[in-house]
């Protein structure tokens, strides 16, 4: 099928959201709490625009709404850019001077508002750390309590019994908001010790212990490096010189 | 990674009639999570980690839950519970003032419970009582129109019947 | 002959002491002959809780109001003859009523919905199928599932609680989608504070919304349902849990019903303390034992909703009227009400007005007419100010609106809606920008949490809003309140959000002056902002008689028999005890 952003004809994919096809073609849509292989939340609400269907045009979040053939979608309405301004001085006021939020703020040329008072900390509650959690079977992190006390946290703030120093939340956070220490000892995150596991052959880190115990059970542990001479050997060995 | 639960923990011996009354599903979560607060007046992290094994619901999610709903308290709270009503029609009809009142009487604030953790209060939504406006509940006990003067009585007379009772 | 006692034991009236008198009607009326015994009934709630415990003598029609275990010797002794006259209601003119449809607040009440509460005992089935009950569901079930439909839809009913979204569609598109599995839900979740229509239907005849639940179902073809009914409800959990033991008991659920082949269950399911429960799709998440996080509807939920099945959720008082609709006809149900709000609608009316309770009205009534000649106006010197309508997500309606016809359209047009059809009556001591700011603190705990516009603008609307009670606002804050009332109209997830603006804008747009009165002159025109408002007292109207002094919880008070009593400003606290002691009127708030 075929749709349209802001005057510009696209291909899409049924099953498609605005979003999916808008970035397949390179189109740019703001958005902070959607990632493709999580689930998504739909809570940042920064990628928003404006759907024109039989004429009346409807706000819609991009990243939930689903194509249909010839559908009609503008980026940048009056409405649009009201909303989104307000967002991103809502957002700078979560996050105060977080590079991921002032890119936005300069793209569309939104300065901050001093009257929303800054929050301590830099999350946005996007979700996406404890949607990724989740998804890799860990689900050590959670959002507890709601409303404006909502936060993200381990039970209790105390280390976490499935948490395994993965660091994927620090990963997939838009603002890079979680406290990963790294030592040559191992590393501290979420109030969690954890131990480096270290390659038996060469002694690089290949992650902490309890992430190789998780993916690899009791296996001795080597890095992909010797992992991979290891296969190029024996196969010298196997085929001969 | 299986977890061994410690079952035989002062705050978990009853826990597993509770449990066992329900099927090992998630929807059943909040239902299990309101006995453990009528039981033990409280939510232990010993429960949690209980009904997340018996669920098979993991521990945050539970611990999410535990915290997303008012009716579930982490802390302890006192025997008698004050409830002073917020609802619109209270607070128009003075809900305020009957809350300074309780506080003053107890020398506690809002979502606190006295030291000798008899009493707490707490402000709570419309209890659905509002051709009575203004409402206090003291334990199980609803009290409307309260008049000035009126939540010192009240507790004073709660506590008396308390100290009656031990 | 035989007589009947019925005494209320809602809520409001156990809460009043009803259980006292019912046992002191049985423990005296034990005595009595057995030709002349009255059965005494407990019923539901009468819906006119601050006159309670009211007390029925049928068949005489005879109603007593704030009766008191010590009164139920005079009222027995009295029965066959001239009634109690001190615990008769007292209309407008005077005149002492006998009837309770005599009384002024229940004179032009048509009750549908609330049929049976305060008539039936709603712990007694036997009482609910004398009145018809069950006879809707004998009807629907001789009938095509599509005909049920039809009845509804010619009915006219829209959702009673909040979203007035017509019934008859809703049921039409979930019994359009092929699904082997499909539920039928309750929302009992009644949230807005000041409404407790919810509660009342559910306490005095919760057989009427398990008969709608059920026509609903077989509507649908859902062979599951769940009662969500509010954790604070106690009362009205255990008469559900109750009526729908019986039900089963009596073939009205469970397997082949009545010999229809259609089969249905039910359960009910407690709700946890959470107002955003009652968004239908944080509903269905909190069934599904998750946190009751909306989520984004542009699938709706007749076609994916609970465990991602076809569900219909409707409200207990939409329910309870689809009995009636069922009986009577959709066609006759559309004779009342107004051309796009058909039926009758059950109001709260409360807060400053001299008779509150729950009034059934059909759509259509003026918001005067509710006020004034139902309510009786507002108490002792009071001034009429506005009305809130639908709860944190509605808007207040000035004095020169109230002659608007109340039905679900008019009332959004003037920025407000009909919500759940809480109606809080203010006067001239409602400061209105603490109203807004009242609500926005309300919304900004209950809201889940989990979208930008919702969370953190209610988090600066708050800001603001207590900068400005404080004194401490500027006009440029009314600009910011706008902006992020749009902000969270237009881009918010879901109802909660989308509304919670509604009663910042509507007090702004009727009542700037006030908001104004705060940032200029730093001033509470309604003598409540405490921040704003200073106690003293007018030494011409002191009589020193020491009264406030003795109430003053700080000791702030000074003076004596020959001086009249000054109040330490400084020292002052604003409980205003000393004011409401005062038997002069000596004290003022300003």
């Amino acid at each position: 099928m075929r749709i349209q952003i802001d005057g510009i004809e696209i291909p899409a994919m049924p099953e498609d959201t605005i979003l999916q096809a808008a970035r397949r073609e390179d189109i740019f849509i703001p958005s902070l709490c959607y990632s493709d292989p999580t689930e998504p939340t739909h809570s940042c609400r920064i990628c928003m625009v404006e759907v024109v269907e039989g004429g009346i045009g409807r706000l819609v979040a991009s990243c939930a709404y689903k194509v249909k053939d010839g559908m009609e979608i503008l980026t940048d309405t009056k409405r649009v850019a009201q909303i989104r301004r307000t967002m991103l001085q809502l957002m700078y006021a979560e996050a105060p001077e977080n590079p991921a939020i002032l890119t936005l703020m300069e793209r569309y040329q939104v300065a901050s508002e001093p009257q929303f008072s800054n929050k301590d900390g830099q999350c946005i509650l996007c979700g996406l750390c404890v949607q990724t959690c989740k998804k890799l079977g860990s689900a050590a992190i959670s959002t507890v309590s709601r409303g404006t006390t909502k936060e993200v946290n381990t039970p209790y703030g105390n280390p976490a019994m499935s948490c395994i120093g993965c660091a994927s939340c620090a990963n997939a956070c838009p603002t890079k908001c979680i406290e990963v220490s790294d030592s040559e000892e191992g590393r501290t995150i979420w109030n969690k010790k954890f131990d480096w596991a270290r390659c038996e052959k060469c002694g690089a880190i290949v992650g902490t212990t309890k992430h190789y115990a998780l993916a690899n059970g009791m296996e001795p542990i080597i890095c992909p490096d010797c992992r991979q001479r290891g296969i190029t050997d024996l196969f010298a060995a196997t085929l001969g010189e | 990674m299986k977890e061994v639960v410690a079952l035989e923990h002062e705050n978990t011996k009853d826990i597993k009639e509770i449990l066992g009354k329900y099927p090992h599903e998630q929807r059943h979560s909040l239902a299990i999570l309101q006995q453990v607060q009528k039981e033990y007046g409280f939510i232990s992290p010993e429960h949690l980690t209980a009904i997340s094994f018996y669920l098979r619901v993991p521990v945050s999610e539970i611990f999410s839950i535990a915290t997303f709903y008012k009716a579930l308290s982490l802390d302890k709270k006192g025997r008698i519970i004050i409830k002073v009503c917020d609802g619109t029609a209270c607070h128009i009809r003075g809900s305020a003032t009957v809350l300074e009142e309780c506080k003053r009487a107890l020398n506690i604030n809002e979502g606190e419970t006295t030291p000798d953790g008899l009493f707490s209060i707490e402000v709570v939504n419309c209890v659905g009582s509002c051709a009575m406006a203004p409402v206090v509940i003291c334990g199980e006990q609803y009290f409307g129109n309260v008049q000035t003067g009126q939540s010192s009585t009240i507790i004073t007379e709660a506590k008396k019947e308390a100290e009656a009772h031990e | 002959m035989s007589r009947e006692i019925l005494v209320c034991c809602g809520t409001g009236c156990l809460a009043n002491g009803s259980q006292a008198v019912v046992d002191e009607f049985r423990s005296v009326g034990a005595d009595m002959d057995v030709e002349i015994k009255p059965y005494i009934k407990k019923v539901g709630c009468n819906g006119f809780c601050e006159n309670g415990p009211i007390v029925t003598i049928l068949p005489d029609h005879i109603t007593y109001y704030k009766v008191r275990p010590k009164d139920v010797g005079d009222i027995l002794q009295s029965l066959g003859g001239e009634p109690v006259e001190r615990l008769l209601y007292e209309d407008d003119n005077g005149k002492r009523v006998h009837s309770r449809e005599e009384n002024p607040f229940y004179a032009t009440q048509l009750k549908i919905a609330l049929r049976n509460t305060g008539i039936v005992d709603p712990a007694n089935i036997e009482e609910y199928l004398q009145t018809g009950g069950y006879l809707g569901l004998k009807k629907a079930l001789s009938m095509t599932q599509s005909d049920v439909i039809a009845e509804i839809e010619t009915s006219g009913l829209r959702g009673r609680g909040g979203g007035g979204f017509p019934t008859g569609k809703k049921w039409r598109s979930c019994f359009q989608v092929e699904s082997d599995v499909k539920y039928m839900l309750c929302n009992g979740d009644e949230g807005d504070p000041g409404a407790f229509m919810d509660r009342s239907i559910m306490e005095g005849d919760p057989h009427s919304v398990l008969e709608g639940l059920i026509i609903g179902a077989y509507a649908i073809g859902a062979h599951i349902g769940f009662l969500y009914i509010r954790d604070e409800y106690g009362l009205a959990l255990t008469h559900v849990q109750a009526a729908i033991d019986d039900a089963r008991e009596r073939g009205y659920l469970g397997r082949n019903i009545l010999g229809s082949g259609f089969d249905f269950d039910c359960e009910i399911v407690r709700g946890g303390g959470a107002f955003v429960c009652g968004e239908s799709s944080a509903l269905m998440a909190s069934i599904e034992g998750k946190v009751g996080e909306p989520r984004v509807k542009y699938i709706r939920s007749v076609e994916k909703g609970l465990f991602d099945k076809p569900t219909v959720l409707n409200n207990v008082e939409t329910l309870a009227n689809v009995p009636y609709i069922l009986t009577h006809g959709g066609a006759e149900y559309a004779k009342l009400g107004t051309e796009g709000s058909k039926g009758t609608k059950v109001f709260s009316l409360v807060g400053k007005v001299n008779r509150t309770g729950l009034v059934e009205v059909p759509m259509g009534v003026t918001l005067r007419e509710l006020v004034f000649e139902i309510g009786g106006g507002i108490p002792g010197n009071g001034r009429f100010k506005a009305v809130q309508t639908g709860g944190p997500s509605g808007g207040c309606i000035p004095e020169s609106l109230m002659d608007i016809p109340i039905d679900f359209d008019t009332l959004k047009e003037k920025g407000s809606m009909m919500g759940s059809g809480g109606i809080i009556v203010m006067d001239e001591t409602t400061c209105m920008v603490d109203l807004a700011r009242y609500y926005v603190k309300f919304l900004a705990g209950e809201s889940c949490g989990k979208c930008t516009p919702c969370r953190e603008g209610l988090r600066c609307m708050l800001e603001i809003l207590n900068r400005i009670c404080d004194g401490k606002g500027e006009m440029a804050d009314l600009d910011l309140l706008e902006t992020l009332s749009y902000t969270a109209t237009q881009a918010s997830l879901c109802e909660l959000g989308k509304t919670a603006a509604n009663p910042v804008m509507s007090t702004i747009t009727y009542f700037r002056d006030e908001y104004e009165e705060h940032i200029k002159n730093k001033r509470c025109p309604a003598g409540a902002c405490t921040a704003l408002i200073e106690f003293t007292v007018i030494p011409e109207k002191c009589k020193k008689c020491g009264i406030c002094a003795k109430n003053c919880p700080v000791d702030c008070i000074s003076g004596d028999k020959n001086i009249p009593y000054v109040i330490d400003q400084q020292e002052c606290i604003k409980c205003g005890n000393c004011k409401a002691k005062c038997p002069f009127d000596a004290i003022v708030s300003e």
